[in-house]
């Protein structure tokens, strides 16, 4: 009799768990797709390492396509524009604007992660006790990492809009790393073209827009690969493309756990440019670069330190990887 | 509004406040929406000097957002009061801190100052790179707590944080968008940081027998 209970009471707990994973999944879904399907403008603070920066998000979607302007309000004029052709970076305090032409046109809304269930061999997802927010209710969500390779979520998802509140980049340990809330947003039914257009005078800025492919520059990212990922992380894109500053093709790879992501980019070493070497951080990535076999290899990622440095170490020429893979298999 | 929610609100605009207050003052934002008011009110003024046409940042920033606050009321003249005052502070305590020639006076101040909840410890240069060594509490950098603000820079380290931003803009259009979303935040709101991490502290390599470094 008393097996019976405890076997009912471990069922019970294993269907309430897969039930709550499936309802925290339906929201993570609820959210992505209002993130890039609605119309809204909101002033945001962004927090880390007890650094406040204020910003605006104006994102736009009009007959199906999608533009989104987002402003740093700390006076550096910094700003940018992202459409289903381009991303451009305005860096006015640099003198330089960035334009990232977008590889797969008109895929911005093709773009969301699927939080399908190969996401729970790397996070286990939570739904924790809704919270009072902004005068407003929200449903908490944990995405919760597995290991010290990627960081996880805790989402305040208005329970109205299906928009995050705030959210919370966590590690392993359940540290809060960055964190984002919002300190207003509107959903308008419409917004102005206008409002997605860059206020930056651009005059006397250098524009570096990346050069067309050469010919042959798309194979160049076939001959490299990394010979092992850290857990849950699988090759998922490749590429090549002309970059500002180089003068060959940039190999241009992307490694995901479906959720996390970490681009490793790889040109040959040019007597023009100063090898890069060891760990930086931009913004909320963190870069690893090193030298293998004459190239200059950086991984970059919005994951901890060690993921890129551990993909940066693994990425050698194809016939390297497909060597040791042998050998690893003897 | 009380002067110690007006002194938490000016410290928090200019990122002063410690990390457990941020989350009390979070909550009060939830209860107080005069609060939420007053933020929002604020954090717009910098847009709004910065849209003047052809003006772009200036080393008279500080005075024009002076302008603008100390016509916003207490609350603002207070947060004036802490931009006046932080805007000297990297001068006074950072003289051995790196500069970078093209960075605007505002982003060097993002780069060098300490915050008060975790105050870098400047301790002994490092002669090998002339830099500071600073302490960061940084919980995304558990392997390697510590890193070196490098000597003035250089024109290629300037050309590599170019390089470095070019790779994040590329990598963020395959980012989540919760991801891309803070990606793209750090790029507006920062400015490339090299951290030299001592080798012992990085995590090892995936497999170190395969995988070693080729060195300079």
């Amino acid at each position: 009799m008393q097996v019976r209970v405890l076997t009912g009471l471990c069922l019970a707990l294993i269907v309430s768990t897969a039930v709550a994973a499936d309802d925290a999944r339906a929201w993570l879904e609820r959210m992505n797709h209002a993130l890039a399907t609605r119309n809204y403008d909101g002033t945001f603070f962004h927090v880390r390492n007890g650094k406040v920066d204020t910003l605006r998000i104006i994102h736009r979607v009009a007959d199906g396509k999608v533009s989104e302007r987002l402003v740093s309000l700390d006076g550096s004029g910094r700003e940018t524009i992202r459409n289903d052709e381009e991303l451009t970076c305005y860096l006015p305090d640099q003198k330089r604007v960035l334009v990232e032409t977008r590889q797969e046109r008109g895929a911005l809304l093709g773009t969301l992660p699927a939080f399908d269930t190969t996401l729970s061999d790397n996070y286990r997802l939570e739904m924790l006790p809704r919270a009072r927010l902004l005068g407003r209710t929200a449903q908490v969500i944990a995405i919760n990492p597995k290991d010290a390779y990627r960081f996880g979520y805790r989402l305040w998802i208005d329970e109205g809009t299906a928009l995050p509140l705030k959210t919370q980049l966590c590690d392993e340990k359940g540290n809060v790393v960055e964190q984002v809330l919002f300190a207003n947003i509107t959903l308008p039914e419409s917004i102005p073209k206008s409002a997605v257009e860059t206020q930056v005078n651009s005059e006397g800025l250098q524009w570096e827009k990346q050069p067309s492919p050469k010919q042959g520059a798309a194979s160049f990212a076939r001959l490299w690969r990394a010979i092992k990922a850290p857990p849950g992380y699988k090759l998922t894109a490749t590429n090549s493309q002309m970059m500002e500053g180089s003068a060959s093709p940039v190999a241009h790879l992307v490694y995901s756990d479906g959720l996390a992501s970490v681009s490793v980019f790889i040109e040959a070493k040019s007597p023009r440019n100063e090898p890069m070497n060891g760990l930086s951080r931009v913004g909320s990535a963190f870069t690893f670069s090193a030298t293998v076999r004459g190239h200059q290899v950086t991984a970059v990622g919005e994951v901890p330190a060690q993921t890129v440095q551990f993909i940066a170490a693994s990425i050698k020429p194809e016939a390297d990887a497909a060597s040791a893979s042998a050998e690893r298999s003897r | 509004m009380n002067e110690y929610l007006r002194n938490q609100l000016s410290a928090f605009i200019d990122g002063e406040l410690p990390k457990h207050e941020i989350e009390l003052l979070f909550k009060r934002l939830d209860g107080n929406a005069d609060l939420r008011a007053t933020l929002g009110r604020y954090s717009l003024i910098g847009e709004s000097l910065r849209t003047r046409p052809a003006e772009g940042p200036s080393r008279t920033f500080s005075e024009r957002v002076r302008v603008a606050v100390e016509a916003d009321g207490p609350l603002a003249g207070d947060a004036a009061a802490r931009i006046r005052w932080s805007w000297f502070k990297p001068v006074a305590g950072f003289a051995v801190a790196a500069t970078v020639a093209t960075v605007a006076l505002l982003g060097l101040q993002r780069l060098q100052a300490p915050t008060l909840d975790q105050p870098p410890q400047l301790a002994a240069n490092d002669s090998s790179n002339g830099g500071a060594r600073i302490m960061t509490g940084d919980p995304a950098l558990t392997a390697a707590p510590s890193y070196t603000v490098p000597e003035p820079a250089t024109a290629s380290s300037l050309f590599n944080a170019a390089r470095l931003t070019n790779y994040v803009v590329a990598h963020s259009e395959y980012s989540s968008p919760l991801g891309r979303r803070n990606v793209l935040s750090g790029i507006v709101a920062e400015d490339p940081t090299l951290l030299v991490v001592p080798e012992e502290q990085l995590a090892a390599p995936a497999d170190p027998a395969d995988h070693a470094l080729e060195r300079q």
